[in-house]
């Protein structure tokens, strides 16, 4: 069945109590975080039940059916729509006055802003969800995103989002909800990955069969790295440091340069005993943060990183330092796990390093990078094929030996960039100069790069034809060159 | 009428670029003798203190 339900004003979300049960589903709850957490968007909610969720089956099966109070299979959907649209019956459609009441696909998919699934499991009902980030109050930003599908009435529609669900409590606490929203990220995005339920992941951090008391009793970080592994994934831990005064300083560098490649990050606060997913970051055209160390590095210009936190909501803003009405800051979060595709290994810190270093003496060629002294250090892994596609889309701008060299040179799947701009051009999306690396090198290696390249000319080395450094000038300069940003978008 | 070289025996895509030099070699090793003075030996002291501080993280239970 499928009902209708206009939204004008957050207490419209009220209504959904005449539409389900208020206990099973716990509506209350569910219609509190609606009115608090989605902007005025929605203008419509259709609302499916019965509802078949996989995720709280896997639950339902392997735990809930065994309990002594009764425990429904069905979940419920609720779908959010913007102005314009609306359910006709008899025939049952979904229809937009402007476009006719029978639309294409492609025309729901438009304007469709995602899902709620709603178990019947009376607390912390809110399942898988995917919603448009243009949905959730104060959730702009740069956001890792993959279109989800779902099928409402006949059409398969999609929408950008990243998965959230609140924690079971029992079956699943926050460090498997983290698991399971970058998993099915990873899943829904690439098809190297599989599917994995809610209960799978509960179960694959462990050797023995966890159930029982068990997942309510946590898991620990070595598990979650198992988990993530269980899948294919190869899992980093990173810890921030106190070594050295720049320890802090290489800690965020490495959480930015992840993130900003499009990696989402499990995000441990070990003092809370609390996991989030790392989704995205919001940034600025000014320098964030005292130290003066840190204006070199594109972490300075960071204001907040956005998380799914099952707590709260997803593209949740958290602050550098506390600020009233954040749950917690960035500084709180003292570790991630990064799951890493497997042909990824030089790391973050590496790539950085290096920029550094390189930076500081580099060739004649390049002797900008110390003429500049106040460029900006960007670093972010990029496929050859997202970097060729990057250079297609900009091949007139460019040099046309330089790009046909570059769409011909033999490289890895990965590559790590690295771009300096100073401040100016940073904020007009443009740079000074840019390196890729050869994320397939040991850190061991002291010039991993296939190519260094500014407005003048470009620094060559076919790796895999072991062939020596070889520079090429431009016959003549490069207007400007184009910041990369293909990894995450901005909403 | 001359055969063309089959794709592999082609080698380098650099070829098709007319205004290349190879770089002096001096300059390249003095690179590289930097670099491996001030970035490789930093990876490997950060190595070492990455993989003490990850072992901290690891038995961290979070619920």
């Amino acid at each position: 069945m499928f009902e209708w339900l206009p939204i004008s004003k957050a207490s419209d979300f009220e209504r959904l109590v005449d539409l389900l049960d208020p206990t099973e589903y716990g509506l209350q709850e569910v219609v509190d975080w609606l009115a608090q957490h989605a902007n005025d968007t929605v203008a419509g909610v259709l609302v499916e039940f019965p509802y078949i969720d996989k995720d709280y089956r896997s639950t339902y099966y392997h735990y809930y059916a065994k309990k002594g109070r009764a425990y429904s299979s069905l979940s419920a959907r609720l779908h959010f729509f913007p102005k314009g649209w609306k359910l006709s019956v008899n025939p049952l459609t979904l229809g937009q006055p402007a476009e006719g009441s029978n639309p294409i696909d492609a025309t729901v998919s438009r304007d469709y802003l995602g899902f709620m699934t709603l178990r019947p499991t009376r607390i912390n009902t809110i399942g898988r969800t995917v919603l448009h980030p243009s949905v959730i109050r104060d959730a702009g930003g740069w956001i890792i995103g993959h279109r989800h599908k779902a099928h409402v009435l006949g059409h398969r529609v999609d929408t950008r989002g990243f998965p959230f669900m609140q924690q079971h409590t029992d079956i699943a606490v926050c460090a498997h909800t983290a698991c399971w929203a970058i998993l099915r990220h990873y899943s829904e995005r690439y098809s190297l990955y599989r599917e994995v339920l809610v209960h799978d992941v509960s179960r694959l951090g462990r050797e023995f069969d966890p159930g029982g008391l068990l997942p309510s009793l946590g898991i620990t970080a070595r598990e979650v790295e198992r988990i993530f592994a269980a899948v294919g994934t190869y899992p980093l831990l990173v810890m921030r440091g106190k070594d050295d005064v720049s320890a802090d300083t290489r800690y965020y560098d490495e959480l930015l340069a992840y993130l900003d490649s499009g990696f989402p990050l499990f995000g441990v606060q070990s003092e809370r005993g609390h996991a989030i997913a790392v989704v995205g970051y919001r940034a600025s055209d000014l320098v964030q943060g005292q130290a003066s160390e840190y204006r070199a590095r594109e972490w300075d210009y960071v204001t907040h990183l956005l998380v799914v936190d099952d707590n709260h909501y997803p593209y949740m803003p958290v602050p550098r330092d506390k600020q009233t009405g954040s749950p917690y800051a960035v500084n709180e979060i003292d570790g991630f796990i990064v799951p890493l595709p497997e042909k990824m290994f030089l790391p973050a810190v590496a790539a950085h390093t290096w920029a550094a270093d390189f930076k500081a003496a580099p060739l004649p060629e390049f002797d900008e990078l110390t003429v500049e002294t106040d460029l900006v250090t960007r670093c972010f892994v990029t496929t050859t094929a997202s970097w060729q596609r990057f250079v297609r889309e900009h091949a007139l701008k460019l040099d046309g030996e330089f790009v046909t060299a570059a769409l011909e040179l033999t490289m890895p799947q990965f590559l790590w960039v690295i771009e300096y701009a100073t401040p100016a051009q940073r904020s007009t999306q443009q740079i000074q100069a840019r390196v890729l690396l050869d994320a397939t090198a040991g850190p061991y290696d002291p010039f991993p790069a296939f190519l260094v390249h500014d407005r003048k000319g470009a620094l060559w080395i076919d790796r895999a034809n072991k062939a020596p450094m070889q520079y090429q000038q431009f016959d003549k300069p490069v207007a400007t060159l184009t910041k990369m940003a293909n990894n995450l978008q901005e909403f | 009428m001359t055969q063309k070289p089959k794709l592999e025996e082609l080698g380098s895509p650099l070829k098709r670029i007319k205004n290349l030099r190879e770089l002096d070699p001096t300059k390249v090793s003095e690179l590289e003798s930097r670099l491996r003075s001030t970035y490789v030996r930093r990876m490997g002291e950060q190595a070492r203190e990455a993989r003490l501080r990850a072992e901290k993280l690891r038995d961290k239970i979070l619920y």
